[in-house]
């Protein structure tokens, strides 16, 4: 339990979150993280999915035999769970889901998608699970870049200049995508402890301020063998950026929609958007990482984000 | 309570996508051949994307066993907003979704394909000796393989491991399991139509399907349907702008669209194994004569 900081949010936690770098220092706290009974459902949901029910006041997600969650006006989360459950099974869904909830309801525009730090400023990997969000990223960080953000990204509007806001220095890797990056998994935790997913801390390439978005990457796979990347037109950036959003349906159910395309729209115009098609049938890691810093210095004329 | 999805069943290779390029055109009724890269019936019911949109959260951090046990609920969820949208005057057209699993349980019991989210089920069928070289060509392994995998009971279709697929863990049993699972079920209705008379004689097979779902069958939009799905138009189509549902290094996805194609291609003992390995489905489907081992020379019927 402690205090820590992370989406430059300060947390008040019952629960050990080692994932968020520690919060030094005095602050007025945002967030409090408190265990305790959470309720049997909401009243009047706007919106319910198969584990959650949300409405504009209020978000309830049930894992089951895992945990529940109950997050409340952008400044308060309930976690429930089930006893026995090693709690970093726990902070799974809490880091995900739960959070990303939270930030929907303060207001953020959250988009699912990793984000590094370049010369330029934020660089974001967006597409959907599977996509190889973090896996361009463990390359990425490999190449000598500092991280942002992985999978939950926050990004807020500051003085006209939309900003994608630090999470906290910790991404996460299948056993393929460890093996290309050569990552031992032996020294590394299992999210969940069947699944072949494991975490890595990376504090020392973490870069702990907000900064101004620059780039969207928008990752696929098609079944051409080679690595493409097609700019999106102006015209077509809002809503490319769109469907990028974290957990998409929440945004209308928790009522935040006006905000949200506010910040989308801000986002679009000040960003280049394009899409990556990466071979089905392969990887094709060193030449996706290739492509984007050569199209990153294509576009804005910079030496490259690893230099 | 019925629910609102007619589902468009088969084992891999089965004539699944025809189908659907069939009751898309159908149903689009253009002046033009549907562009085979927007099919209706997608997307494909064990798509990951579906299971995160519904459920809250993603697939890739949940078990198998997880994964599972809430699949049934997805399809309970899509089949309620589609009578939502229907009430309101919305969507009219059938709502017809792909599958490729095996009509089996989780492990608390539950069909993994609910009755409450389903209106009926389309079964397409095809002579499993067809099916094999298919599905060695899809997947790029050796047909000797294929013959394997289709008599295992606890053959899957993408297997989890240690990385991500676009589609989640698919149970296929064997394939005459398959069928029986889809075929012999009594919670809802099912349609079955065999590949071969989709060949043969398209009309009529197609006029019963566009029944079954609920649509009213008229001539011409039939016939321009069937032509518009004919393979020369669907290969050219393929040529010409590519098919995003082709695995990688497959070659092409719309080969040949004959029946009784194994009967000059696949190796003469391959195709007794799978006789043995099939016999009884084979007969019951016309694949074979009954209680024996000699291929049916006419095509016969259920």
């Amino acid at each position: 339990m402690g205090r820590y900081l992370a989406y430059s949010l300060v947390f008040d936690s019952d629960v050990d979150l080692p994932e968020f770098p520690l919060c030094t220092g005095d602050y007025p706290v945002d967030v409090t993280l408190r265990l305790g009974m959470v309720p049997e459902s909401i009243p009047d949901p706007v919106g319910r999915g198969v584990l959650y029910e949300a409405s504009a006041a209020e978000f309830l997600l049930t894992i089951p035999d895992v945990a529940r969650f109950h997050v409340v006006a952008g400044n308060s989360i309930t976690v429930e769970p089930t006893p026995g459950v090693p709690l970093g099974e726990v902070r799974v869904f809490l880091l995900g889901s739960a959070v990303g909830a939270l930030l929907h309801q303060r207001g953020l525009l959250v988009l699912h998608a990793a984000a590094i730090k370049t010369e330029f400023g934020a660089v974001c990997f967006a597409g959907a699970s599977g996509a190889g969000k973090s896996t361009l990223l463990g390359e990425m960080l490999r190449r000598g870049c500092a991280m942002v953000v992985d999978d939950v990204c926050a990004l807020d509007a500051h003085d006209g200049v939309v900003r994608v806001l630090p999470g906290y220095p910790r991404t996460r890797l299948w056993a393929d995508s460890a093996g290309r990056l050569d990552v031992d998994t032996t020294e590394l935790t299992r999210t969940r402890s069947t699944i072949e997913k494991f975490e890595r801390q990376v504090p020392e390439q973490f870069h702990a301020e907000a900064t101004p978005l620059r780039a969207l990457y928008i990752l696929g796979s098609d079944n051409h063998d080679t690595v493409r990347i097609e700019h999106v037109p102006p015209i077509q950036a809002f809503s490319a950026m769109l469907f990028q959003t974290y957990r998409r349906r929440f945004v209308e159910q928790l009522g935040v929609i006006r905000t949200h395309f506010e910040l989308v729209t801000k986002a679009a115009r000040q960003c280049s958007v394009a899409e990556v098609q990466r071979p089905a049938g392969r990887f094709a890691l060193d030449e996706l990482a290739d492509a984007v810093e050569a199209d990153l210095v294509d576009r804005f004329d910079s030496p490259s984000p690893t230099a | 309570m019925t629910g609102s999805i007619h589902w468009l069943a088969s084992y891999p290779k089965s004539g699944n996508t025809w189908a659907r390029v069939l009751f898309t055109n159908y149903l689009r009724n253009g002046d033009e051949p549907a562009d085979i890269n927007t099919l209706d019936g997608g997307p494909i019911a064990s798509a990951r994307a579906v299971f995160d949109e519904h459920v809250g959260v993603e697939a890739s951090d949940l078990t198998q066993d997880e994964i599972e046990r809430l699949r049934p609920a997805v399809y309970n969820k899509i089949s309620e907003e589609i009578t939502v949208e229907r009430q309101r005057g919305g969507v009219t057209s059938p709502a017809l979704m792909k599958v490729h699993d095996a009509m089996t349980r989780t492990s608390d019991g539950t069909p993994i394909i609910p009755a409450s989210a389903t209106a009926g089920a389309i079964y397409l069928i095809r002579d499993p000796r067809d099916v094999v070289e298919s599905f060695a060509h899809h997947w790029g392994k050796p047909v000797e393989r294929i013959v394997e995998r289709m008599a295992d009971p606890h053959m899957s279709f993408v297997e989890r491991g240690t990385q991500l697929h676009d589609q989640l863990v698919q149970r296929l049993l064997s394939w005459s399991g398959h069928v029986t699972s889809w075929v012999d079920n009594a919670a809802f209705p099912v349609h079955v139509v065999r590949y071969e008379d989709l060949v043969d004689a398209p009309l009529a097979t197609f006029a019963a399907m566009v029944e079954f779902v609920g649509l009213d069958v008229e001539m011409a939009r039939l016939e321009q349907a069937v032509r518009f799905s004919s393979f020369d138009t669907l290969q050219r189509q393929e040529f010409e702008i590519g098919f995003g549902e082709i695995m990688a290094g497959a070659g092409s996805f719309f080969r040949r669209g004959r029946a009784r194609a194994w009967e000059t291609s696949l190796d003469a003992d391959l195709a007794r194994l799978i006789e043995r390995n099939h016999r009884e489905i084979m007969s019951r489907f016309g694949y074979l004569e009954p209680d024996t081992l000699e291929p049916a020379t006419s095509v016969g019927r259920r």
